[in-house]
């Protein structure tokens, strides 16, 4: 049970930084690979260089900025749909490499044998302080994305995806903020990439799949967008109930994309729209008893 | 690279490239119709292998018309999914969540195909074997089938949104969604239209290519990334561009392959992005 809360928690970082990178206007397809980048790297670090695992995981998140900004000024330049088409090549290409890359990546076998977490000279061996770890970096990063959110950062990105050329005419400049916001979830993304490679202590490329940067797009949409709380509501939802599947894991795949489709259709803007649904009619409610 | 290599793999990469085209086409016409990126378009190709398997390799009813009763129930099939799915959310609002859509599409034919076929590779036995020889290269027969059989429905398709009609309404349509609607078309009907053809080109590449590779649930995915980067190739939208786009991605699958063997798939993905920098609207693409 605790893995099944680890592994939710780790969707949810993902879908949170992905959510604030699509409300910043770029239209991600690869997330999957800044995670991928950050377990190889800090598994990689710790391994050959024998570097704390708490150092590797901040190098995993700087290792996934540094390949997000790589890619980034490459293709932030692109527009809207050309974007998303290009973000999901770089994807496939970095799951190419990390195939095919024997050298340094092991190819398609993986690197098996990742040190676990340590804390002065405490072994993390049960779930508990892996749990607490992964809790850690959640609130630690939905604070920053909320404050963020909230302040001239968020205003300014806000303004950009709403009106471009308006916002371009007062003076902001939208690709320095579209790359902030890159850089900041793939960052993230990173970080949790190398608690993930130091939690389950095996990687291999199929981390950086087509599938799970899909599955994080899934997450949001069907939870809703306009606020952090809908990544979370999707997550919980679509990527927790797979696990209570099990019995009929065949049909898994038929049941997910039957109950998206059903609150896609009842809710086009989430889950989360389900909370101002309610709190209208108890508005409406409330109006009806004062009038009374 | 001896001259009967040097053959054989430009016949390989042709084929592929044919079949590409087919499944491009059918996914440009779509986006510049309805707008929608349709990431499940590959599943459609798998449905269209799998009918070759039923009707051709397990009934054994003549392979063309199997070809044709598959494109017929896909297209079927098509417009269904249309109806259901995609026209509730029409509003260019709903771009987005047409996109995700697609994505949940993928799930549910996929999941149906696993549960339905199971995860067995299925082979089909060649409709055409023998050969033919011009002077010391050999033609595989069923090669040379695919190739002019898909540039037949290649041709054909030009054709029909060239002159005919509704080909006419279609490209109305991509140009102005509500000029077209002003002068009479019929946005509903022209978008099924061009989702049921696009569904049947993606069929009809999936059972001409089930002759030649393992039948199985998963082979929608591999299939749909490729056509994604023949259309971005060729230039969204435009069907002479996912021809050249095609074959050129096919060419140099083959001639990759034979030359640096895997590495070549990367090479795909890296011209993918570099015709996005230098030219976004694709080769022969026009905004």
């Amino acid at each position: 049970m605790m893995h099944v809360v680890i592994m939710l928690m780790i969707s949810m970082i993902m879908a949170i930084t992905l959510r604030f990178e699509l409300i910043s206007g770029v239209f991600q397809l690869g997330h999957a690979a800044f995670l991928a980048v950050g377990a190889y790297t800090s598994a990689l670090l710790v391994m050959h260089f024998g570097i704390s695992v708490w150092l590797g995981m901040f190098f995993a998140g700087i290792a996934g900025a540094t390949i997000a900004f790589l890619i980034g000024i490459v293709i932030l330049r692109l527009a809207g749909l050309y974007f998303a088409l290009a973000s999901m090549a770089s994807l496939m290409l970095l799951q190419g490499l990390l195939q095919n890359w024997e050298g340094l990546t092991r190819g398609a076998r993986g690197i098996a044998g990742i040190p676990t977490l340590s804390l002065f000279s405490y072994e993390f061996v049960t779930k508990l302080p892996f749990y607490y770890t992964i809790l850690i970096i959640f609130v630690l990063s939905a604070i920053l994305l909320l404050r963020l959110e909230k302040s001239r950062f968020g205003m300014t990105i806000y303004s950009v995806s709403m009106n471009l050329d308006l916002a371009r005419s007062i003076g902001v400049n939208p690709m320095r903020y579209k790359m902030l916001s890159l850089l900041v979830g793939s960052f993230i993304a990173g970080v949790t990439g190398g608690f993930f490679a130091h939690y389950t202590w095996y990687v291999d490329p199929k981390l950086c799949s087509m599938w799970s940067s899909f599955y994080y797009l899934v997450y949001c949409v069907v939870g809703g967008m306009s606020s952090i709380a809908g990544p979370i509501l999707g997550t919980l939802l679509l990527a927790g109930l797979p696990y209570f599947l099990s019995p009929v894991r065949d049909y898994e795949g038929i049941i997910l994309a039957v109950l998206m489709f059903a609150i896609i259709f009842l809710r086009p803007r989430g889950l989360i729209d389900f909370y101002s649904l309610i709190r209208n009619w108890s508005l409406a409610l409330k109006d009806k008893i004062v009038r009374k | 690279m001896s001259a009967t290599d040097f053959v054989q793999v430009l016949i390989n990469g042709l084929v592929v490239g044919v079949v590409y085209i087919l499944i491009a086409s059918g996914l440009s016409l779509i986006f510049s119709i309805m707008r929608i990126v349709n990431f499940a378009h590959g599943e459609f190709y798998m449905l269209g292998a799998f009918g070759i398997y039923y009707l051709y390799a397990q009934l054994h009813i003549p392979f063309f018309v199997s070809l044709l009763v598959t494109a017929l129930a896909v297209a079927l099939l098509g417009i269904i999914v249309e109806r259901l799915l995609f026209r509730p959310f029409r509003a260019p609002e709903y771009h987005t969540l047409n996109m995700i859509i697609s994505v949940g599409l993928i799930m549910l034919m996929e999941g149906i195909g696993f549960a339905i076929f199971k995860p067995v590779e299925r082979v089909v036995n060649n409709p055409w074997p023998g050969s033919i020889e011009i002077t010391s290269v050999v033609l595989p027969l069923q090669r040379v089938f695919i190739i002019l059989g898909g540039i037949v429905i290649i041709v054909c398709l030009f054709a029909f949104v060239r002159w005919s009609k509704i080909g006419a309404a279609m490209r109305a349509v991509a140009e102005d969604e509500q000029a077209a609607a002003l002068q009479g078309i019929n946005i509903n009907s022209t978008r099924m239209t061009a989702f049921a053809i696009g569904c049947a080109l993606a069929a009809i590449a999936g059972g001409l290519m089930a002759t030649g590779i393992v039948v199985h649930p998963g082979i929608g995915m591999a299939a749909i990334f490729r056509a994604f980067i023949v259309v971005v190739l060729g230039g969204l939208g435009s069907i002479a561009g996912a021809a050249l786009g095609g074959i050129i991605l096919g060419l140099i699958e083959s001639f990759g392959t034979y030359f640096i063997g895997y590495w070549a798939t990367l090479i795909s993905f890296l011209l993918l992005i570099l015709i996005l920098l230098v030219r976004p609207k694709g080769l022969l693409g026009h905004e």
